[in-house]
């Protein structure tokens, strides 16, 4: 019963991240989780490192920003706009999700 | 450091010197021989190496100086991919997968991972346990557990959550926030810098004896050339062995010309081919034309014969636009106008002779000074000449006559420039005597504008070929004005008056309006940049342009056709003056003359002296009266005695009270204070001599017109009200004046009509301040401020309260809500009336304190 929830879940990320990655302009998805270890991607590996790591410390970084202005705040979402793409984190208590959107499409 | 010769100077006799040395030579003595001595040696060690210093020199010691030690290591850093936990080695895919895999399954990740990504939902409060998400129904369990959003405790989430990834990828592909939106609207820059110029090179003439330059041309390609003609326009007076050379200056330059020009004459004119930019052409002093080409040397290339030459110099001289390039144009002041080919120069394609009497007699014509030729009007040419007439020619029309289609006239002397507008072609530029004008060619009488009257000569001009309102004129006395009708119309935006010692001759602007180069009197071209303004199109500036021409040429066509029609009415009347004229002759009859002359003189001098007396009338000195009342029954009881005596008809004397005639040291001092009125009444005086002094002679002055006031004032209980108004059996001066008003009115009832009308007053002070009690001391100030704290009351009707003193648009002082009584005579504005509006109004205070000041005004 439990194997056959926990698919059903799984099944549910699956279709979750599907749809994200199929949407208009999105080049890649990603998931990090606390240590900056990519657990899902889908891009390659240099860039999924690349990647992890860096928007691993930003978020870390930025969120502490925000607590420290307000101790009462926390970040919800965190974007960045380049002029090639847009990053977008969306952070967890232990895990990032990570889409890298071009806008201009 | 220089060497100070010490001299010590000492004198000795010869024969103080002593014996003369000699020297002499002998041999050489042995004095001592001292042979080595081993024993001595063993007490020696050698050492092996000896360490000496050899240098001779200063010693010195050693410092060393040195700031504060850093520390710095060069480091490399060694990126690995780390995070992992322990057991999990990176380089292994394997493990790694095994790993990922894991965290897949977790619970946390699955709830994570489906918030983060999912559609949105709407935030929860915090308030103890949260259920994760909306899944199907079959959610049971341990759902309750507490996934994303740690949020702290209290804090309430409302609005909608931004935070969900697909919301956002939707939101960036709904609208592109760094869309350019306003890209069509172009950046208006607002020159705000002040116009202004400066010199950037000068040419001058090479040659000793310095010939003025007469005129300038640009090189057609890229305008890196000037090309500068000199000659001295002196008739007769160019000093011997000055050249006739002409110059091609490149502008980076200035030290010596390019390529000199060498003509039989000195040239007064030179201009580059458009179409070619190695070929000049010139009019030279003697009347001919000359063409050169700066590949071939510099020699003339071509040059037009004598005989079909013009006869004077040629001060103007334009190429035409025609297919081949070759054609041009020379007028001069011998009053032709001549179209050439540089092909052929042995003579002239065309001549026209500027006569505009339209008989082609040379003798009449004009002399030529300045031509223009606009290419994009190539039929027509407009030609300025020295008597300041321009003349504007069709070069198409069939027969000589009809070339020369119309005259503009308006300045007093030569023409040097004439240019038309490069953007509005209708409106042309002419520079000549003390001014420059524009013209429009619609208004032939005049020009529609024209700048003042300078101190000196105008000697050329031209537009900006960038900007439509903007023109250049130089002058005699050397500066540069530099025009701009749309920002100012009196005077220039920018006069450079030190641009040249001398006079300034010629002026051409380079194509992109930004560089100017004129000529002066001693042959220096000065090269001078405008700033950015000036050389730019402003917005709108074009439609000012345009608008101001339309107006002033509309102006001008206003006063042209007012002119017409009182030119007419003149010739109407002159024509209908000789009619009648011829028709009757008028007898001079002198005897009527003078009477009539007599008759008019002593008109006027009886106005004039009517006017005087009503003059004098009116200025009339207000007199002033004083009258002292007799002294009271309750005064004398006090123990008061009178203090105010008349003197004579004019004088009152007051006596201080306080004197004491036994007072020996101040018997002789003055204690009276005497005052001067224009009549003074005492006790004695009656009603009625009081009335005749003051008051009768206003009422003749009333009856014509003019208004009359008397003024009673005093403090509470002097006699104002007995004076004024009086008693039955004493009457004052409101009755007697009333009835010699009435009287006189019926005396003149046949010529006038009369209405009187009545108004009583009292005017009484208002609540004064306290500082204004007690006795009065600087008694002026104080009765002004009173006047302003005055209320008045009407007595006729005093239940309306205070009334306002206001003042009507003719300058009338009139009472507001005053009760008139219409009155035919003294009886029926009857002494009872008058006296019950008294009694309300007078209170018997006792007197003595400032604040009892009141008074009865009766207009």
């Amino acid at each position: 019963m439990v194997n056959c929830l926990s698919d059903l879940f799984q099944a549910e990320v699956e279709e979750t991240l599907k749809r994200i990655q199929s949407h208009k302009g999105v080049i890649g998805t990603m998931v990090v989780n606390a240590e900056g270890i990519p657990i899902r991607t889908t891009l390659d590996n240099s860039m999924t490192v690349q990647y992890a790591g860096l928007l691993h410390q930003l978020t870390m970084k930025a969120r502490s920003t925000v607590r420290d202005i307000d101790p009462q705040n926390d970040l919800t979402f965190l974007r960045i706009r380049s002029k090639k793409h847009e990053i977008m984190v969306a952070p967890d208590k232990e895990y990032l999700l990570i889409v890298i959107q071009n806008p201009c499409e | 450091a220089g060497t100070m010769e010490i001299v010590y100077v000492y004198v000795k006799k010869r024969s103080e010197f002593g014996k003369q040395c000699n020297f002499s030579d002998r041999q050489a003595e042995l004095n001592i021989d001292i042979p080595p001595s081993p024993q001595l040696a063993e007490q020696f060690v050698e050492r092996n190496p000896v360490d000496t210093g050899i240098q001779c020199s200063t010693s010195m010691s050693e410092h060393e100086a040195n700031t504060e030690r850093f520390e710095m290591e060069t480091r490399g850093v060694n990126h690995i991919e780390g995070g992992w936990p322990k057991d999990v080695n990176p380089l292994e895919l394997e493990q790694t997968i095994r790993f990922r895999k894991k965290v897949e399954k977790d619970e946390n990740y699955i709830n994570a991972i489906t918030q983060l990504g999912s559609v949105r939902l709407p935030r929860r409060q915090r308030s103890g346990p949260q259920p994760s998400l909306c899944f199907p129904t079959c959610m049971s369990g341990p759902s309750e557990k507490d996934t994303s959003w740690n949020l702290p405790s209290g804090s309430r989430q409302t609005g909608p959550p931004c935070t969900d990834q697909r919301h956002c990828i939707k939101q960036n592909n709904a609208i592109d926030i760094y869309q350019e939106y306003f890209d069509d609207e172009d950046a208006v820059e607002v020159m705000e810098e002040a116009p202004s110029a400066k010199t950037i090179n000068v040419f001058r003439d090479p040659q000793e004896i310095k010939r003025p330059a007469t005129h300038l041309s640009w090189h057609p390609d890229g305008n890196r050339k000037l090309a500068v003609a000199y000659a001295c326009l002196n008739f007769q007076r160019a000093p011997e062995g000055m050249s006739n050379d002409s110059y091609i200056w490149d502008l980076e330059n200035p030290n010596r010309p390019e390529i000199a020009l060498k003509p039989s004459s000195p040239l007064v004119t030179l201009e580059y081919n458009p179409k070619d930019s190695h070929v000049l052409l010139g009019g030279c002093y003697n009347g001919q034309i000359a063409c050169w080409d700066t590949r071939k040397g510099s020699l003339v290339a071509e040059l037009s014969t004598i005989e079909f030459s013009h006869r004077d110099p040629v001060y103007g001289t334009i190429w035409l636009q025609s297919k081949t390039g070759t054609e041009c144009c020379s007028a001069s002041t011998d009053g032709q106008v001549m179209w050439w080919d540089i092909r052929k120069m042995s003579e002239p394609t065309e001549v026209v002779i500027m006569d505009i009497t339209k008989k082609e007699q040379l003798e009449n014509a004009l002399g030529a000074i300045s031509l223009e030729f606009e290419p994009t009007l190539p039929t027509k040419f407009m030609v300025g000449t020295e008597q300041g007439i321009v003349i504007s020619c069709n070069r198409k029309a069939k027969t000589q006559a009809e070339k020369i289609v119309c005259t503009f006239s308006g300045h007093h002397g030569p023409i040097y420039a004439l240019q038309r507008n490069p953007f509005y072609p209708k409106n042309f530029l002419t520079v000549g005597d003390w001014t420059a004008r524009i013209w429009s060619e619609d208004s032939r009488e005049s020009s529609i504008m024209w700048t003042k009257y300078h101190m000196a000569y105008l000697t050329d001009g031209a537009w900006s070929p960038v900007r439509p309102a903007v023109f250049f004129t130089t002058r005699m006395d050397g500066t540069l004005d530099i025009w701009d009708f749309v920002f100012k119309q009196c005077d220039p935006a920018l006069s450079l008056k030190q641009v040249c010692d001398e006079a300034l001759l010629c002026l051409r602007v380079q194509d992109n309006g930004c560089f100017i180069a004129c000529g002066s009197q001693l042959g220096t071209a000065t090269l001078l940049e405008v700033s950015q303004g000036l050389c730019t199109l402003q917005r709108n500036e074009k439609n000012m342009a345009s608008s101001i021409f339309e107006r002033e040429t509309r102006r001008e066509k206003i006063l042209e056709a007012r002119h017409r029609e009182l030119r007419l009415k003149e010739k109407g009347k002159a024509e209908g003056r000789d009619d009648d004229l011829r028709e009757e002759e008028p007898t001079l009859n002198l005897e009527e003359l003078v009477t009539k002359a007599e008759e008019e003189f002593f008109d006027i001098i009886f106005r004039e002296l009517k006017r005087r007396e009503a003059e004098a009338v009116k200025k009339k000195p207000k007199p002033v009266a004083l009258r002292v009342r007799p002294i009271s029954v309750a005064e004398l009881e006090e123990g008061a005695t009178l203090i105010a005596h008349k003197v004579d008809e004019q004088m009152v004397v007051l006596m201080d009270p306080m004197e004491d005639p036994d007072d020996i040291l101040r018997a002789h001092r003055s204690r009276e204070k005497s005052y001067l009125f224009d009549v003074a009444f005492d006790f004695t005086a009656t009603q009625e001599m009081v009335y005749q002094a003051t008051t009768k002679s206003l009422i003749e002055g009333v009856i014509s017109g003019y208004n009359a006031t008397v003024f009673a004032y005093g403090p509470t209980g002097c006699g104002k009200t007995y004076t004024m108004l009086g008693t039955d059996h004493e009457p004052g001066i409101y009755v007697r004046t009333l009835n010699d008003l009435f009287r006189a009115i019926e005396e003149t009832s046949n010529d006038m009509e009369y209405e009187v009308s009545m108004s009583y007053l009292e005017v009484r002070p208002a609540p004064t301040p306290a500082w204004t009690r007690g006795p009065l001391r600087a008694g002026t100030r104080r009765i002004q401020v009173q006047i302003y704290n005055e209320m008045i009351r009407d007595l006729l009707n005093p239940a309306l309260g205070y009334l306002e003193l206001r003042e009507d648009s003719k300058g009338v002082i009139q009472v507001a809500g005053i009760t008139e009584v219409s009155t035919i005579n003294a009886k029926e504005a009857s002494l009872e009336q008058l006296a019950g509006a008294v009694e309300r109004s007078t209170h018997p205070s006792p007197g003595g304190d400032g604040r009892g000041l009141g008074r009865a005004a009766r207009e």
